[in-house]
């Protein structure tokens, strides 16, 4: 993978017309202005979402094309932590959520993984049990930050469940007011409640609304879980007294099916976002489910204590630190995004990572399969492009200080830059980055070496072409010159080794005014 | 080691490296202490410069009572696998923890075919094969790195930290940016010469150009 100055990146062609691009390979550069007009240009802004490294490519062995990020479709294989590295079967990730719901936590200011401390004094108990050393309350520390849940005022009693502990835990310490059930009660909820996340609670009382306790700014508000269930439940049972006043059987019109307010509709929506739905999706609606009305329904209303609330918010913006406001990446992480405090927020769980099975876009057919098992990193299937298509490497060919000239062989080459490099302690920073010496100066000719790698075993013509004049904002003035247009790479010769490689080298000359390298085309195979 | 080391101390004397019987290169200007307490994997290269805080492995259970298990294996500090480069000037540092009022440290353990950056300060916990780490990185204590992994250069991967495998990952602290390709570290070339080793993949050539 290359990084340093001189990269090669690699242009799919899914984005632009594919037929030009076949009539492009087949056709010889006679014309050097037409061609100029449709070679790939690297500078469109456009372009930075086409050009890949090699690595990143795979190719299928059907349509015979490469095939780039953009250009293949995903299948999911599983989902895991990538923090304890536990597979989270699909089931669970449509209950639950795509985060951890084990014990991992990132840290809400640094994002680093916390881990569970004993705030007990390490006074040795004489006891030598390793099980039930430290006792006490507990809470997660962030060794990178030193950021702990005591800044936010939460211990825990004890080392395990935390995800549990944390729900049940309001920000400052204390307990979450139980969840209000009364908005269910009171429309006459007919379906259990079917939903397990993460922070469902059993609560038997329904007395406190969250809003007439006095606490923080941010509590005073509704809890944005709270209103979410609000809004399930009361959606849930808009579901099912429309399912039953279908049963009469009206007929439908379809607009009012399709339309956004139809309880079909919002059956999908639930379906895609919400957990498993009892209900069945009605058939017909003749009646648009109606919207929240009320706060026990989950309509957030903008009242007076909200713009109190809000003008309390500004008050402490104007009045505090600035480190007491959490960041804007701080509160896009938070899983409240009403977070504005440093105070407000609370440790992360991770999201789940995926490993993902990759298909042809055109022809479905699969380019790469990893292994199922989290921490297997093998793969059952992998066509990439490293394997079909030539290599190209660019390497500053010259420095004359530093580099040997170019009539050697460039076998050793890159090895003595690297000796160069690493083994002498007194070179420091300047030779830590490789490129330093052979960054493009103006008015100086830069000599860079093209290297071809064939991975076929059938030997392919190269061509190539280089813009007469480079144009743009750094190119402008300056010219790159290609010695060797045109050339052979050999075959693959050893069919023992899938991999070992013919080389041809080709000086590619550059008259650098203050410039980037133009684009060299692989014409004809 | 140790003994290898002397032993092949005559073979060649005046280069920048002592091979081993099992061809790991050992550069003369590395700072080694504790080399009983290292293994290395062979073929493995060890730049100048570099540090290798073999004395820093796990004392037996608690350090003022001799417990009656000073064992080989918890006595290990270091071990790093094969064909894999440590650049100059990086710091191998076991990673410890504060455990009832001792300090306890634990081994540090690299797989095979990392390269390590120049500059790298490593404590982590474990390093898996196929990984590459940029220069001037710092992995702090008990973080581990699986498989397949390329830390950008200049990172902090914090303490604890699990990097899943096949990652991108970099910044301060760092955190996963994102995948490495399906080709990382296959090597079109082959037994190509040195100039044609990838982030990632064998490093067997780039070790044995190592002089």
């Amino acid at each position: 993978m290359s990084v340093s100055f001189p990269y090669t990146y690699y242009a799919c062609s899914c984005a632009d017309n594919t037929s030009t691009q076949e009539k492009r390979v087949s056709q010889e550069p006679q014309s050097a202005q037409d061609e100029d007009e449709r070679t790939f240009d690297p500078r469109s802004r456009r372009s930075n979402f086409s050009l890949y490294p090699i690595e990143h490519l795979l190719y299928c062995t059907e349509c015979h094309e490469m095939r780039c990020p953009r250009c293949v479709t995903e299948e999911v294989i599983c989902w895991y932590c990538p923090n304890c590295l536990f597979e989270a079967p699909s089931s669970t990730i449509k209950q639950e959520g795509h985060r951890c719901s084990r014990n991992c936590f990132n840290c809400p200011i640094c994002t680093s993984p916390l881990s569970v401390n004993s705030l007990e004094q390490p006074d040795p108990p004489p006891d030598d049990k390793p099980a039930n050393k430290f006792g006490g309350p507990y809470i997660l520390h962030c060794p990178y930050c030193a950021w702990s849940t005591l800044d936010i005022g939460i211990t825990f009693p004890r080392p395990s469940n935390i995800t549990g502990q944390l729900a049940k835990t309001l920000n400052g310490g204390l307990p979450r007011p139980p969840r209000d059930r009364k908005p269910s009660s009171s429309l006459k909820r007919s379906d259990p409640p079917t939903t397990h996340h993460l922070d469902d609670l059993p609560s038997p009382t329904s007395d406190t609304s969250t809003s007439s306790s006095p606490e923080p700014p941010s509590a005073r508000t509704p809890d944005p879980q709270d209103r979410y269930h609000h809004l399930l439940a009361f959606y849930k049972h808009q579901l099912s007294t429309s399912d039953a006043a279908l049963l009469p059987g009206t007929t439908s019109t379809s607009a009012s099916e399709l339309g956004p307010g139809s309880p079909s509709s919002i059956a999908r929506l639930l379906h895609m976002y919400g957990s498993s739905i009892r209900s069945r999706a009605p058939e017909s609606g003749p009646s648009p489910m109606r919207e929240a009305a009320t706060p026990e329904e989950g309509l957030l209303i903008y009242d007076a204590a909200a713009e109190a609330a809000d003008d309390a918010t500004i008050r402490a913006m104007q009045t505090t630190a600035w480190d007491t406001h959490a960041s804007v990446s701080q509160r896009l992480d938070a899983t409240n995004r009403h977070a504005r405090a440093v105070d407000d927020l609370r440790p992360i769980s991770p999201l789940l990572r995926t490993k993902r099975a990759k298909r042809c876009g055109a022809c479905r057919q699969i380019l790469a399969k990893p292994e199922g098992k989290v921490t297997s990193v093998r793969s059952k299937i992998k066509l990439l492009a490293l394997q079909n298509l030539p290599k190209l490497s660019i390497k500053p060919l010259a420095s004359p200080s530093t580099m040997p000239p170019p009539g050697t062989s460039a076998a050793g080459r890159p090895t003595s830059t690297l000796l160069t490099t690493f083994s002498s302690p007194t070179l420091a920073l300047p030779a830590l980055s490789p490129s330093s010496p052979f960054a493009l100066r103006p008015l100086t000719t830069t000599h860079y070496l093209l290297t071809l790698t064939n991975p076929l075993y059938d030997s392919i013509r190269v061509h190539l072409a280089a813009p007469s004049a480079l144009r743009g904002r750094h190119g402008a003035g300056s010219r790159v010159t290609i010695l060797c247009p045109q050339f052979e790479v050999g075959a693959n010769t050893d069919r023992r080794k899938k991999g070992e490689r013919e080389r041809v080298e080709k000086v590619r000359r550059e008259e650098a005014f203050w410039t980037v390298l133009g684009v060299g085309r692989i014409v004809g195979l | 080691m140790s003994s290898r080391q002397s032993s092949s101390r005559s073979k060649a004397p005046k280069g920048e490296y002592i091979e081993t019987d099992s061809g790991n290169k050992v550069s003369r200007k590395a700072n080694i202490s504790g080399t009983a307490n290292i293994t290395l994997g062979g073929r493995t290269v060890i730049m100048a410069d570099v540090n290798l805080r073999g004395d820093l492995h796990r004392l037996p259970s608690s350090t003022d009572e001799p417990s009656a298990k000073p064992s080989s294996t918890s006595t290990h500090a270091i071990s790093i696998g094969k064909h894999t480069v440590i650049s100059p000037r990086c710091i191998l540092h076991p990673p410890h923890r504060v455990h009832r009022g001792a300090t306890q440290y634990y081994p540090l353990k690299i797989g095979d075919n990392v390269f390590v950056g120049p500059g790298c300060v490593v404590s982590a916990a474990a390093i898996a094969s196929h990984v590459y780490v940029g220069e001037g990185s710092v992995l702090m204590p008990f973080c581990m790195i699986r498989e397949n992994v390329r830390i950008l250069p200049g990172s902090v991967v914090p303490p604890n930290m699990v990097v899943p495998p096949g990652s991108v990952v970099g910044g301060r602290p760092a955190r996963v940016l994102g995948e490495v390709g399906e080709g990382w570290g296959v090597n079109v070339a082959g037994a190509g010469g040195a100039e044609m080793w990838v982030e990632g993949g064998d490093l067997r050539e780039l070790v044995r150009s190592v002089k």
